[in-house]
């Protein structure tokens, strides 16, 4: 027999229908529903396989500690596997499925594995194919495919994730976490404290516990008491379907906000989750508790189930889970089952483990439950859902038989976990609790609060004073207002609880689940601890015990109380394993938020970006800028238009958007003095006016940084860094003034968004832009390395601009700088100019090309390894004054004359070609690392069109000349014979940028 | 007259996104010119003259205190760093200069774009965008916050019924286009 | 999440600053031997406990601090800006 609604009862809208899919079914459920409940009534025992085993699976719980009822929903890119169908909120629509079976849940071809369950047995996959017995590496990667095939956990949609999530910030003085009684009175009390507020909720509704609960509270019905408690939270931020999943430093709080999953043509604008970061002042964890299975034979058959389970969904949403039932408890919580199906008719036996249950037993039988004391299941019978309990009662020690009752239906209840895993996360350390039988939180850290069920207080009016005098005192702290502490009720409220947590019979072979989740049987925990894994995160690892999804909510107490047995010591002696977050899965996109697609990074935009769009320029990413790559003429290659472009640099003019280059000003009488420490160079004497290359090293003796500075005035200088390295050349500096050299007066800060700038290059660069200038640019008046603060003419009048006689691909070549919002005017005048002299825009590709030609490095180069003697740039620094990195650069081994230094290489044979990164080698000796590497090639059109590279070789192109190497490149498997160079080969006498 | 061009040219214009036939406009963005931008940096020992100096370009009566803005006759003070203001002005504005002695000045006119957000969902909005804690009695009229939105920086200030957001020019952009992503669902609309 | 007291911004998320390492390290001066250099830039303590440390509030006023936090509760006892001159002038 299976589940079914009840005529009457539960908080449901039993008006209105929402029509469902279930494995390709359809379905009818209420709002109110979840797809467990609606699972229930429509008679859907089995919902699941065991992951490992393939067993039957129904539903076991009423809240995210469900074992049982892991299935799939939704199809295509959205298909979520593993989800637990009592956190399912049914929608009309909703489809869903049953997982690990082929071809569906209820008749599963992998239920053989249940057969060979040795095979699956804890650890086996280490011991039977990692590494043992001669086995390699290659047989456990077949194996391992077979394994994960027939005991895989449900397939996640290998589509991209076609959802959007989002982080919201949020602040508040209290954040209550559970709107269960002890919740709800939290809420409200600091509420009407003058708090501002925030009460998350799991649930789709507010209550916990109480929702359709027959219990009174503080002397109201359950109902009334919840709606009058409610009613002050309206100054609260309530968020529902809202789950905290991890409470971090500072008490940090994250919450996942399900927000389109329950609705079925979601507006396209929500986001499906938020990540919630709280950042409270007091933290309030009325989390509740999770009751606690005890093992005995099959006891994962579907029907099996929590008692509290059983009373939820009864009470809650006026569905029973069979004809007939049985409650097995070990304290008075299992009776609000059994009089919740005796209410409902349903005829109900309680096997109470007690000797003497009291009071809840008597109320139970003049009820008309059946109540057995001192009693115990031992195995359920049934293939594919229970149908039958073999049960027995204890004596002198022993359990004896008492044969076998027919019912449909189990509810169990071993005791309550207090549900503090958020406190846990902070590392706080559970104390076990003999009374109780539970763990409760250590001392939480400052700021945190456990109230309610959490606390250890089950009983419902204790919990809610305790939440108020919680709240109170957390209040009082919070605002300064201390208070008289009031009487805290202790840990309480469950009766006597009988301490089982296995049934087990002598001469019986009983295949009893410690974690249903993970398919860990309490004999896999013994055989855990008879190999030594006596540690219980040791246990925990070799088994899967109480892993991933579950966070040990199911599977963690009896499975440690398992292993305390086997190894004849107590609980606290064994201790608990380690709760992390996130308390229950949380979709991995929300941690990315908005950064996906288009944003999965920020892009900067120079000033004249249309104006190159506009061109044909096709971009590329330097760093976060979008930066012209190339502009192909109609039909042109990339090779073909880059070659074309440092073409025209080298025979007319070219220009290029250099808006990019960092760009730091530099003021304060002390400006010139902090350049001079951080400098290889001297930058004390550098006339106004003028600009000068530097170099910047690390401390350690490495090349950090390179670019030119230009003073401005006698304060005043505007430094350049490279594109990738601005941001850190700026912190770089700060520190420096803030920490090391508090006594200089010196301001930096960025100015690369104020100044868009544009690079004109070649033997033309000065007839392009002469006629546009206001003030004459002739070498008298500007000079390499000369500054000019003139006008530019330009559509619609002039522009202010600062222009630098600076060359970065060897010849005549200005950099022109104009305030940004000028950007995109400056840019097309200076095209007008640069066409009408037979030139035109060219890209990072020609950039790149130019530079290797001339041999100037780059990052590329400057990789965090090179000094300035292998950079070539050894000559730079000062003897005459000390700076950054000076020191540590003469330690013997970055001294060494025979380390890798910049060099240029051509093929010997002018048809073959080497790659960036190729290695480059003695001829005799072409392995291993080698004796050098390639950082940068190009087709040459200063060197007649040849394929040229520049990279690093020991002992630089002195040791070379006139002896070829061999440049490797083993991943393509080519070899190529080349010859060594100086790195500055064309023009080294710099006759053309100087002209 | 060269006319400036903005970061977000061709991204104005009377558009809407989002749910707005269904919740209305929560949110409204709109882009605020900048014309003149200057910081006025102080050394330690020189804050009081700096400040004065500062008070006396905008036309207020004291120079803003970290976390703070002053709204004078000629303009406003912004104050996020320990030992600088903004001062931002109309265009046309005379440069500002200082003795060396007291501090520096640096024209960042050009470097900032202003973004302005109204709308009863503006502060909705904000929380979607960065970890400051804007609730009214800790983020009042004329509070301003340096921090950062997907490690960019900018600047946040509060000021009437919405926000100013002042952040890099060559950032404008993409933040432009995510703001208008987050504010769908509060129906947004780009003015 | 660490939240750290900048005494310029306020009270904000760590990851608004960039770890900037030991503040209890005295750099040499520049023309100090390669040993003296050495020591400061390579060796470091790594104390169980209270730690002086430098955080840099890149992402807020962009000030150098001084954060006293112990490295095995993550509690922060103190923070103060770096440059005391400028901590006295915003007093």
């Amino acid at each position: 027999m299976t589940g079914q609604r009840l005529a009457t009862g539960g908080v449901i809208d039993r008006a209105r229908r929402i029509s469902f899919t279930w494995d390709g079914r359809r379905m009818n459920g209420h709002p109110g529903d979840t797809l467990a409940s609606a699972l229930i009534a429509n008679g859907e025992r089995v919902v699941a396989r065991g992951f490992k085993y393939h067993r039957p699976r129904g539903v076991m719980a009423a809240g995210p500690e469900e074992g049982g009822a892991l299935v799939t929903t939704g199809t295509g890119a959205r298909r979520v596997p593993n989800v637990k169908a009592p956190e399912v909120e049914l929608y009309q629509g909703l489809t869903a499925s049953g997982q690990n079976a082929w071809p569906s849940v209820r008749f599963d071809l992998g239920q053989v594995n249940d057969l060979m369950g040795r095979f699956f047995a804890a650890g086996f996959y280490y011991k039977t194919f990692f590494g043992a017995s001669g086995k390699g590496t290659w047989e456990w990667m077949q194996f391992e495919k077979v394994i994960r095939q027939a005991a895989g956990m449900g397939a996640a949609s290998r589509e991209a994730d076609p959802d959007a999530y989002e982080i919201v910030h949020g602040f508040c003085d209290v954040l209550v976490i559970g709107s269960g009684p002890s919740g709800l009175a939290a809420a409200e009390q600091a509420a009407s404290d003058g708090l501002d507020v925030i009460l998350a909720e799991q649930d789709f509704a507010l209550g916990g516990q109480l929702i359709g609960s027959a219990e009174t509270v503080e002397g109201a019905t359950a109902a009334g008491w919840l709606e009058a408690h409610s009613r002050p939270l309206a100054k609260a931020r309530v968020l529902s379907r809202s789950t905290a999943i991890g409470l971090y430093d500072s008490n940090v709080v994250g919450l996942y906000e399900r927000v389109t999953d329950h609705m079925r043509d979601p507006d396209e604008a929500l986001p499906r989750g938020r990540l919630h970061i709280i950042r409270p002042g007091a933290v309030i964890l009325a989390t509740g508790a999770i009751e606690r299975p005890f093992a005995f034979g099959n006891n994962d058959r579907p029907g099996v189930m929590m008692a509290g389970a059983v009373a939820r969904y009864a009470e809650r949403f006026g569905v029973v889970p069979g004809k007939s039932a049985a409650i097995a408890t070990t304290n008075d919580s299992g009776y609000r089952a059994a009089h919740a199906l005796a209410a409902a008719g349903v005829r109900t036996t309680v096997l109470d483990a007690r000797d003497r249950p009291g009071a809840a037993a008597e109320e139970a039988l003049a009820a008309g439950v059946e109540v057995h004391t001192s009693a115990l299941p031992i195995e359920v019978t049934g293939r594919t859902g229970m149908d039958g309990l073999d049960w027995g009662t204890k004596s002198a020690g022993a359990l004896r038989s008492k044969g076998r009752i027919y019912r449909d239906c189990l509810g169990v209840s071993g005791g309550w976990s207090p549900a503090i895993h958020l406190v846990c996360h902070r590392g706080v350390k559970p104390v076990w609790h003999e009374e109780l039988q539970c763990f409760l939180s250590g001392a939480p850290p400052e700021g945190v609060s456990l109230t309610g069920a959490a606390a250890g207080v089950f009983e419902t009016d204790a919990a809610v004073s305790h939440a108020r005098a919680v709240t109170a005192e957390a209040v009082g702290h919070l605002t300064g207002r201390r208070r008289a502490a009031p009487n805290l009720p202790g840990p309480s409220g469950l009766g006597e609880i009988a301490p089982v947590f296995e049934v087990r019979v002598p001469g019986r072979k009983l295949k009893s689940f410690a974690d249903p989740q993970h398919d860990v049987t309490t004999e896999d925990v013994r055989q855990a601890a008879r190999e030594g894994y006596v540690s219980v995160e040791h246990m925990k690892r070799y088994t899967t015990l109480g892993m991933a999804t579950d966070q040990g909510k199911t599977g963690g107490v009896l499975g440690l109380a398992v292993l305390a047995d086997a190894l004849g010591q107590t609980i606290p002696e064994t201790g608990i394993t380690t709760f992390r977050p996130p308390y229950t899965p949380t979709p991995i996109g929300v941690f990315a938020g908005r950064a996906r697609g288009a944003h999965w990074r920020p892009t900067r935009r120079t000033p004249m970006q249309a104006e190159q769009e506009a061109a044909g320029a096709v971009f590329t990413d330097a760093g976060l800028w979008k930066r012209a790559w190339y502009t192909p003429l109609e039909g042109e290659t990339l090779a073909e238009a880059y070659v074309r472009e440092a073409t025209i640099v080298r025979e007319s003019v070219g220009m290029v958007d250099v808006t990019t280059l960092g760009k730091i000003a530099v003021q304060g009488p002390d400006a010139a003095e902090l350049l001079n420490r951080v400098y290889v160079n001297g930058f004390a004497k550098l006339p106004v006016m003028k600009c000068r290359y530097g170099v910047m090293l690390r401390d350690d003796g490495i090349v950090y940084d390179d670019g030119v500075t230009w003073r401005l005035g006698e304060h005043e200088f505007l430094m350049t860094a490279t594109t990738a390295q601005a941001a850190g050349v700026l912190a770089w500096l700060e520190t420096l003034l803030q920490t090391r050299w508090p006594e200089l007066r010196v301001n930096v800060a960025s100015t690369t968004d104020q100044w868009a700038g544009v690079a004109v290059a070649g033997p033309r660069a000065r007839a392009a832009l002469e006629p546009l200038v206001a003030d004459a640019m002739n070498n008298e008046a500007l000079p390499f390395m000369g500054i000019l603060r003139s006008h530019v003419t330009v559509e619609g009048g002039q522009i202010p601009v600062l222009i630098a006689r600076i060359s970065f691909s060897g010849e005549m070549a200005y950099e022109v700088y104009t305030p940004s919002d000028y950007g995109p005017a400056l840019w097309r005048a200076i095209q007008t100019r640069v066409a009408a002299e037979g030139g035109a825009p060219y890209g990072m590709e020609a950039l790149g090309a130019l530079r290797i030609e001339k041999g100037h490095v780059t990052h590329a180069e400057l990789d965090g390894r090179v000094t300035l003697e292998d950079a070539g740039l050894g000559r730079m620094a000062s003897t005459k004054k000390p700076f950054i990195g000076q020191a540590l650069r003469q330690r013997p081994d970055l001294a060494r004359s025979d380390r890798p230094q910049l060099a240029h290489f051509e093929p010997v044979d002018p048809d073959q070609r080497f790659s960036i990164g190729a290695i480059v080698c003695e001829p005799e000796h072409v392995e291993g690392h080698g004796i050098g590497w390639i950082t940068g090639v190009t087709v040459a059109p200063a060197f007649g069109g040849r394929w040229i590279g520049i990279g690093l070789v020991n002992g630089g192109p002195e040791a070379w000349e006139g002896r070829e190497v061999v440049i490797a490149d083993p991943v393509r498997g080519k070899e190529c014979r080349a010859r060594v160079f100086p790195a500055h080969r064309y023009d080294p006498k710099g006759e053309r940028m100087h002209g | 007259m060269v006319e400036r061009v903005s970061a977000l040219e061709g991204h104005h214009g009377s558009r809407r996104v989002g749910s707005v036939g269904k919740v209305g406009a929560g949110v409204v963005l709109s882009e605020q010119r900048i014309g003149s931008l200057w910081q006025l940096a102080s050394w330690p020992d020189r804050l009081n003259a700096v400040g004065a100096a500062a008070a006396q370009l905008a036309g207020v009566e004291k120079a803003p205190a970290p976390g703070r803005v002053a709204v004078g006759s000629h303009g406003r003070l912004i104050r996020v760093e320990a030992l600088k203001w903004l001062l931002e002005r109309p265009e046309g504005a005379e440069d500002p200069s200082l003795p060396i002695e007291n501090g520096t000045v640096l024209d960042l006119s050009h470097a900032r774009t202003l973004i302005r957000i109204e709308g009863s969902a503006a502060s909705e909005l904000i929380t979607r965008l960065v970890a400051i804690d804007i609730r009214p009695v800790e983020f009042p009229e004329g509070a301003a916050a340096q921090t950062a939105y997907h490690g960019v920086g900018l600047t946040l200030i509060r000021r009437g019924k919405g926000f100013d957001i002042l952040v890099f020019r060559s950032f404008a952009l993409t933040l432009w286009e995510e703001l208008a992503e987050i504010g769908a669902q509060f129906g947004c609309e780009i003015a | 999440m660490l939240r750290i007291r900048c005494p310029i911004c306020g009270l904000r998320d760590h990851t608004e600053f960039v770890y900037e390492g030991d503040a209890t390290v005295k750099y040499p001066a520049l023309d100090a031997s390669e040993d003296a250099w050495f020591d400061a830039v390579f060796q470091r303590e790594n104390p169980r406990g209270p730690h002086a440390e430098l955080w840099h509030h890149t992402g807020g006023c962009r000030s150098l601090l001084v954060v006293e936090r112990d490295t095995l509760t993550h509690e922060i006892r103190s923070v103060r800006l770096a440059h005391e001159a400028t901590a006295e002038a915003i007093e």
